[in-house]
């Protein structure tokens, strides 16, 4: 069992890991094949899993009526839509009104996904405006020095973004340096640099870190050194 | 059988991977090179072609392989007859306004112009303003021009272009370039522009045909075509000398190892129907025939092009390694601080008191992705933690297989803990897969349950402010962790602790003080101290107009 549940796992993992990395070197058309053969594995496991995530999805909202949690009352609403999506996708018959089948457009199906999903989806989307605007609230507070160059860079890159930054840029005077002419204010060529120089260097910085701490990560499970993932910790 | 024999049998089953070698060359009047392609096995056919087409040509491009007829480009005459209507209806829509559009340039430069010349004299302030005055109001006509210009060129498209037809859309495209490059000139004076020919991969000019071919199906040809656009030589009046065939002569296509493939090109010219005889009908008849040769392509054994990663991998792996082994000799080795991780018992300590749950997310992505795998190794040392404290712990996941995991590295993190029996079981669940359903239900759970800590592990979209500001309302403690540089100014805003990018992957070491894995952390820090080190001496050479090949080399396709 220990073999089983702790070292094939990590042969796999193994095996797995390196035979993909020396694929990525190797262009030829078997390990072309091999990369698509596990993806397709993949592609597999994951169409088991999504019966799992069903059931793990009905059992979680069944108990949830069962025990009369709080909010219990939305899990019938759960399992209403998921019986009525899957009743007008699956039905033997047609809907009189809708498409033929009962998949494609114009069918109930589709109608129900397109005018109550799709819309509820924009509707979560859209609110993020108004988050935002809270979270700016919080952060733009000019309660220290790293907060009050947060606020000034906040209110460049906004004016900056809009056509009243133009028009206030294009308004104040000019003078010339080097043979080129500036405006006192540039909005534009202030956003820009705000962007291109200080925000892509720090980016730039997260990201490097980012990809060598990935390599390192897979270093580590490919030799079986981080194994947490598999559970039972070290 | 011990670790040392079950890793040479991993290699040896390695090494059955088949290794192949390059290309061969081909006749005379055909020029074939190596082209270094992801899916490897490319080569570049480049040709002469010294046709002389008419107006009226068309052109087509075969591709056979050992004589059978793979594609051939082109038209069909219901898609001629779309583009014609289409191009009518633009050259009566758009010919006055691109006359308008030159002249409100030719005034906008003027303006300019007479600005700088103002600038340049010194005229008085007051003057030099009304110049510029003068310039932006011609600008802004120029501008409003251009864009009823862009809207009618979007039109035309949506009119023309239907469907996946790469064909329609990349002549429909390669129309309005001649159209906008030419003036009104080409669209009241020119025929029908003819198509065709093939395509590259994306911004690479000169890697065409990129599928590769699929399994157990080695005798096939599998290609796609992105775009095929040919314009008319003959009718084009541009002095731009690429404008022709010239500017396709380079297309590697890519092929299967050990079949022989036969390329060559046909120009047909449009024939007028004959009224008399309906069964005689006008259309393509074949005016020249172009053979391009032959090859037989070998696989490659290695991409040559990616020599500097593997150097780099290796080079990365041994110092890592080197220092995971350094790491069992000496375990102390200092790791700086990490904020966000200290406060994790602190987080999990207040949802004990406060006798309300934590509740944990590993991201939106699936387990393929490290982020995840980031997250799920954080969840098995916090789940740990949680038990020892007798909370409860809350995972919605939005992925099954992540759901499945992290089943078991909770349960896993609770026996581990001597607390098997407080695992729940149901409390680890799946939601939903659509990034806004996951997004509100959790938002639900955080609002109803009122968590006293959340974890907003792995990687996120733009739900991320979503979830961390909801999460800010109900007062719980966060700590987030991503390596979503878009999504880090969203939880530093409401977030009390953010593990930034690479402090994610170093959570699960950090948590755990195994010495192995901070050995690794170690590793990985000296690994970044030479790549800035690397990139460093790279900007100065730059700063002084010097360059280390080597150095660029090695760092620009990383």
């Amino acid at each position: 069992m220990i073999f089983l549940k702790r070292q094939l796992p990590i042969i796999i993992a193994f095996v797995a890991g390196i035979m993909m990395w020396i694929r990525y070197y190797i262009p030829s058309e078997v390990s072309t094949n091999l990369e698509d053969g596990y993806l397709e594995w993949v592609r597999i496991i994951v169409g088991f899993a999504a019966i799992l995530g069903i059931l793990s999805l009905l059992q979680h909202h069944m108990l949830k009526i069962r025990m009369k949690r709080p909010g219990f009352a939305f899990s019938y609403v759960t399992i209403a839509a998921f019986a009525l999506m899957m009743f007008a996708g699956f039905a033997p018959f047609n809907f009189p009104g809708f498409a033929e089948k009962n998949m494609e457009t114009g069918s109930l199906f589709n109608w129900l996904y397109e005018f109550t999903f799709i819309p509820m989806q924009a509707t979560m989307f859209s609110v993020l405006a108004f988050f935002i605007a809270s979270a700016a609230f919080r952060a733009f507070r000019a309660r220290s020095m790293e907060a009050t160059l947060l606020l000034v860079a906040a209110i460049i890159m906004m004016v900056g973004r809009v056509p009243i930054g133009d028009l206030i840029s294009n308004a104040t005077p000019t003078f010339m340096m080097f043979g080129n002419e500036y405006h006192f204010i540039d909005f534009e060529e202030w956003t820009g640099w705000l962007l291109n120089v200080p925000n892509a260097a720090a980016k730039r910085g997260i990201l490097l870190g980012v990809y060598l701490s990935q390599i390192a990560i897979s270093i580590r499970i490919i030799f079986g050194i981080e194994r947490t993932y598999m559970g039972g910790g070290d | 059988m011990g670790m040392g024999k079950r890793l040479l049998a991993c290699m040896a089953l390695l090494l059955l991977l088949p290794l192949h070698a390059y290309a061969v060359p081909a006749p005379a009047d055909v020029e074939l090179s190596d082209v270094a392609n992801d899916e490897g096995n490319a080569v570049a056919i480049s040709w002469d072609w010294d046709g002389s087409p008419t107006e009226a040509d068309q052109f087509s491009v075969e591709l056979r392989v050992n004589d059978q007829l793979l594609k051939h480009f082109e038209l069909s005459q219901q898609e001629m007859q779309t583009l014609t209507d289409a191009r009518n209806w633009l050259s009566g829509e758009v010919g006055t306004l691109l006359d308008q559009r030159s002249s409100a340039k030719a005034e906008m430069d003027q303006a300019q112009s007479d600005l700088d010349q103002s600038i340049i004299d010194k005229l008085p302030g007051s003057e030099v303003a009304g110049l510029r005055r003068t310039y932006w109001q011609k600008y802004r006509v120029f501008r409003r021009l251009d864009k009823q210009i862009a809207a009618l060129q979007a039109k035309f498209a949506a009119r023309t272009y239907k469907g996946e037809d790469l064909r329609l859309k990349a002549l429909t495209w390669e129309f309005l370039n001649e159209a906008m490059r030419n003036g009104g000139e080409w669209i009241s004076a020119a025929a029908m522009a003819p198509m065709a020919s093939v395509g590259t991969k994306g911004a690479r000019t000169d890697l065409f045909g990129v599928n590769a071919a699929r399994r157990n199906d080695a005798g096939r040809l599998y290609f796609t075509v992105d775009s095929i656009s040919v314009p008319n030589p003959g009718t084009a009046a541009s002095d731009d000398s690429s404008t022709g065939l010239e500017q396709f002569a380079s297309i590697p296509i890519n092929l299967v190892p050990d079949i022989e493939y036969q390329l060559r090109m046909s120009t047909y010219g449009a024939a007028e129907s004959n009224p008399m005889d309906p069964a005689a009908g006008g259309g393509p008849q074949l005016a020249e025939q172009i053979s391009l040769g032959t090859v037989t392509p070998r696989g490659n054994a290695f991409d040559k092009s990616k020599t500097n990663n593997l150097v780099f991998a290796l080079l990365f792996s041994m110092i890592i390694l080197a220092f995971i082994i350094l790491a069992r000799r000496n375990p102390n080795m200092f790791i700086r601080r990490i904020a966000g991780l200290e406060a994790v018992d602190e987080a999990i300590g207040r949802a004990t008191e406060m006798g309300k749950p934590v509740m944990y997310l590993t991201g939106l992505q699936s387990l393929s992705e490290l982020s995840t795998l980031a997250a799920i190794n954080i969840l098995g040392r916090v789940a740990g933690k949680i038990a020892d404290y007798e909370s409860d712990l809350i995972v919605p996941n939005r992925d099954p297989v992540v759901q499945t995991v992290a089943q078991e590295v909770v349960k896993e993190g609770y026996a581990t803990a001597g607390r098997p029996d407080a695992y729940r079981e149901d409390n680890i669940f799946f939601l939903t897969d659509d990034q806004f359903s996951f997004t509100a239900a959790t938002c639900g759970i955080m609002m109803r349950d009122k968590p006293a800590a959340i974890f907003l592990m792995g990687y996120y979209y733009a739900e991320s402010l979503l979830l961390a500001e909801t999460g800010a309302a109900t007062g719980a403690i966060q700590i987030a962790g991503t390596d979503a540089e878009h999504q880090l100014p969203f939880f530093i805003v409401t977030c009390d602790y953010t593990l930034i990018g690479e402090e994610l992957y170093a959570a699960s070491a950090y948590l755990s003080r195994e010495p192995m894995l901070l050995g690794s952390l170690k590793g990985q820090d000296i690994a970044k101290a030479l790549m800035m080190a690397i990139i460093l001496l790279q900007a100065i050479l730059f700063i002084f107009n010097g360059e280390w090949k080597f150095f660029k080399d090695m760092v620009t396709p990383l």
